[in-house]
């Protein structure tokens, strides 16, 4: 194996190099979640996958597409094999501790979002652990995190606090799992999808300053450092509409707007459920949520200055 | 449907594919044998605790009138539109009570 790395509460062993995944630190406690990441001929993943015993558990298709565009097959015994057009093939263990990718021949950045965006997520949470659709970022050693659809600004949030004296801890997909108090937070791959307004927005100083560009697509994908290890989950932030830019609180969590934040949603066992239901339940009881109010003309860095002065603030409450 | 005299001298139980969590006011449902999730309100959820600990429902009416201060007639009725709300959910199961 080429580098050892933590990520989604896994050590990751990879014979390739991935961005976001720098090898950890000598004499640094890794997970005890194992996952091996190979990288393997199409011809040679499908070999063995028997095609009409396999359960197709989830398809997507685009507009005018003949052919799905990407796919997920479950096997009981041979786990999952995942497609995605123009990010390649993967197949991952029933248990979640080996990956193996046939990758098109593409940059690695490329197609190695398809690998931390889709693959790793799923192999955390056949290990047991639970994704969830955020993103966030940690002060002090307490990490926050902001939940909401897909666009509606997340990642530049995250970007925003980084940029303000943050730590980052995940883009997207929120890896957690109980602690002995509460529920922690694991980091995901240092990788920030910026979509082209928000780069535009940030400037290219900001930018550099946030991290190194690994390429464009869709969104200018940013390399960034990250959080060094596990972090305690302090608070939860609901993307919500509303005219002015706000941090609220809620009454209490909507169960609703927990549960359907899961990210994996193609393997659902009853022992998933059962855990991911126990999971929502203590994030309802053990951590604070906020609605963070996001008026249609708002930029990221006044949600984010937003949630740096609640979230300070807390802090000085705690503190007193 | 169940007829409510049926009901009332049954053991009510929560079945092993099951599981129900308080999230503050709301109790999640869910059944893990269909994969649905079902949501009850406060006063159904402390229904469904005190139900599940009862020998027969009869007895878990008569601590719910006691608890909620109403008449037993009008909590009677109102149990049994839940439990056999919950039955056709197949998120409860009605047993012997001396099983």
């Amino acid at each position: 194996m080429r580098d050892v790395a933590a990520a989604f509460g896994l050590t990751i062993e990879s014979s390739f190099a991935v961005p976001g995944l720098r090898p950890a630190a000598a004499g640094r406690p890794l997970p005890d979640r194992r996952c091996r990441l190979l990288l393997e001929d199409a011809r040679v993943l499908d070999r063995d996958w028997p095609f009409g015993e396999d359960e197709r558990v989830q398809e997507e298709s685009f507009e005018e597409d003949i052919e799905p565009a990407r796919t997920i097959d479950r096997h009981p015994e041979l786990g999952y094999r995942l497609y995605a057009r123009h990010f390649g093939l993967a197949r991952v263990s029933a248990d979640g501790t080996e990956v193996r990718c046939a990758p098109p021949e593409v940059e690695p950045w490329r197609w190695q979002r398809f690998l931390v965006g889709r693959i790793l997520p799923i192999a955390a949470v056949l290990q047991g652990l639970e994704g969830f659709h955020a993103s966030a970022v940690a002060w002090d050693g307490r990490a926050m995190a902001v939940l909401g659809p897909s666009g509606g600004g997340k990642s530049s949030i995250a970007l925003r606090l980084l940029l303000r004296g943050a730590s980052f801890v995940t883009d997207d997909v929120l890896v957690l799992e109980p602690g002995a108090d509460g529920v922690i937070a694991h980091a995901g791959p240092g990788v920030v999808g910026v979509r082209g307004p928000e780069e535009l927005a940030l400037g290219r100083a900001a930018l550099e300053r946030a991290g190194r560009v690994l390429g464009r697509s869709d969104k200018a994908y940013l390399e960034v450092e990250r959080a060094s290890g596990p972090v305690a989950l302090d608070a939860l932030y609901f993307l919500r509409g509303g005219a002015v830019a706000e941090v609220r609180e809620p009454t209490q969590t909507d169960p609703l707007a927990l549960l359907a934040s899961t990210f994996v949603t193609s393997l659902w066992t009853p022992e998933r459920q059962r855990n991911h239901l126990d999971l929502c339940a203590r994030l309802a009881s053990s951590v604070p949520s906020y609605e963070l109010i996001r008026p249609p003309d708002s930029d990221a860095d006044e949600l984010a200055a937003a949630i740096e002065a609640h979230a300070r603030a807390r802090n000085m409450e705690a503190a007193a | 449907m169940v007829a409510e005299g049926e009901i009332m001298q049954s053991r009510l139980r929560v079945p092993e594919h099951v599981v129900y969590r308080s999230f503050g006011d709301e109790t999640v449902v869910v059944n893990l044998r269909s994969g649905k999730y079902h949501g009850l309100n406060p006063t159904a959820a402390r229904m469904l605790d005190v139900l599940s600990g009862s020998p027969t429902v009869e007895d878990g009416v008569r601590d719910l009138a006691h608890e909620f201060d109403v008449d037993e007639q009008r909590i009677r009725s109102d149990v049994s539109t839940l439990c056999q709300a919950l039955l056709d959910r197949e998120l409860v199961e009605l047993g012997d009570p001396d099983a």
